[in-house]
């Protein structure tokens, strides 16, 4: 580390988990997930030099976002593409009686999953990448006051499908 | 004249759960909750599905994942390298990664492995591989072979590193 900016591979080796917990949740699934990832640190290494030292993980955060944002939109372009909120996407959770924990897990996932990625995008960088309301509205390009109702939106939608799946 | 307060919207019942409401909106919602059973109801759901999320495990990529980013071979890049490689489909990117092609690799990807635990595990010892010349080499072939990853990639640089 120089003047407080890591280098790649102490960005990979300490945060790449965490890179990959955003992506996936973000993704929904282990193979967008990587592919995300893998474009991410690439724009994390070519922007490395211009970093200014500060929350780091909120800095990386927001490059995943942004290249799931750009996946979105270029799959959106090309219809012929699964969007990650494509509900056929959000597979059933494989039932086990031994793994309960994995399976409560899996529930959320699924809900989250189903989100429409308006929603999920605020949900993810605030309950999973730990974003505040401002560093939200500054990676979306949105107002603070829409961060927070859009966060509350998918809250709630969230509570809805868990509650209907747990019925 | 006396008025009755303005109601906020609901949803500054998340941004009181986030720490992100005004005193004034925090007083309100206090007082809410005293009072109404149904803002301690909607209060209730609201925590549950956003602990629901926040108690979530961090996610492993899967143990290749590491590896395969790293079994790439550094080659120089070409002066002549374009800068903003043609957009293409990433259903095909990922034939393009079919088992053959990476069955082709498995021996550089059994020894990438290795090199991926020394990096991705602290270690006592600092081990610096040349991962940068592995990433240009990769985002470079990845345009000239229309890998539809890398092909987003210079469009989000400037908005992604400048706050």
């Amino acid at each position: 580390m120089t003047d407080g900016v890591p280098t790649w591979e102490e960005v990979a080796r300490d945060h790449g988990r965490f890179m990959y917990t955003v992506a996936y949740r973000l993704a929904g699934n282990d193979e967008d997930a990587q592919d995300l990832v893998q474009e991410a640190l690439i724009r994390v290494r070519r922007g490395l030099e211009r970093y200014e030292p500060g929350s780091l993980q909120g800095w990386l955060a927001r490059i995943v976002t942004n290249v799931f944002l750009d996946e979105v939109r270029r799959r959106r372009r090309r219809p012929t593409a699964a969007l990650p909120d494509d509900p056929e996407r959000v597979l059933p959770p494989s039932p086990g009686a031994d793994e309960v924990s994995t399976q409560l897990s899996d529930d959320i996932q699924a809900a989250l999953a189903a989100l429409p990625e308006e929603f999920r995008v605020p949900v993810v960088l605030c309950d999973v990448a730990d974003q505040s309301y401002e560093q939200i509205a500054a990676s979306l390009g949105i107002p603070v006051g829409t961060v927070r109702s859009r966060l509350h939106r998918g809250r709630r939608m969230l509570r809805t499908m868990l509650s209907e799946g747990a019925a | 004249m006396n008025r009755e307060p303005l109601m906020p919207d609901e949803d500054v019942l998340s941004a009181y759960l986030d720490g992100e409401c005004t005193d004034a909106e925090r007083a309100w919602v206090d007082e809410q909750l005293a009072t109404s059973e149904e803002t301690r109801a909607v209060l209730a759901e609201v925590a549950e599905a956003r602990d629901a999320v926040r108690a979530l495990p961090l996610r492993d990529a899967p143990p290749e994942f590491w590896a395969r980013l790293l079994a790439a071979d550094p080659q120089p890049v070409p002066a002549d390298a374009p800068s903003v490689p043609a957009p293409v489909d990433l259903a095909e990117a990922r034939r393009r990664r079919s088992p053959g092609r990476w069955l082709a690799a498995a021996a550089g990807v059994a020894a990438a492995a290795v090199i991926a635990a020394v990096i991705l595990v602290p270690q006592p010892q600092t081990v610096t591989p040349p991962v940068g010349a592995f990433t240009d080499a990769h985002a470079v072939r990845s345009s000239l072979q229309d890998d539809a990853v890398s092909s987003l990639a210079p469009l989000a640089v400037a908005a992604g590193f400048r706050r």
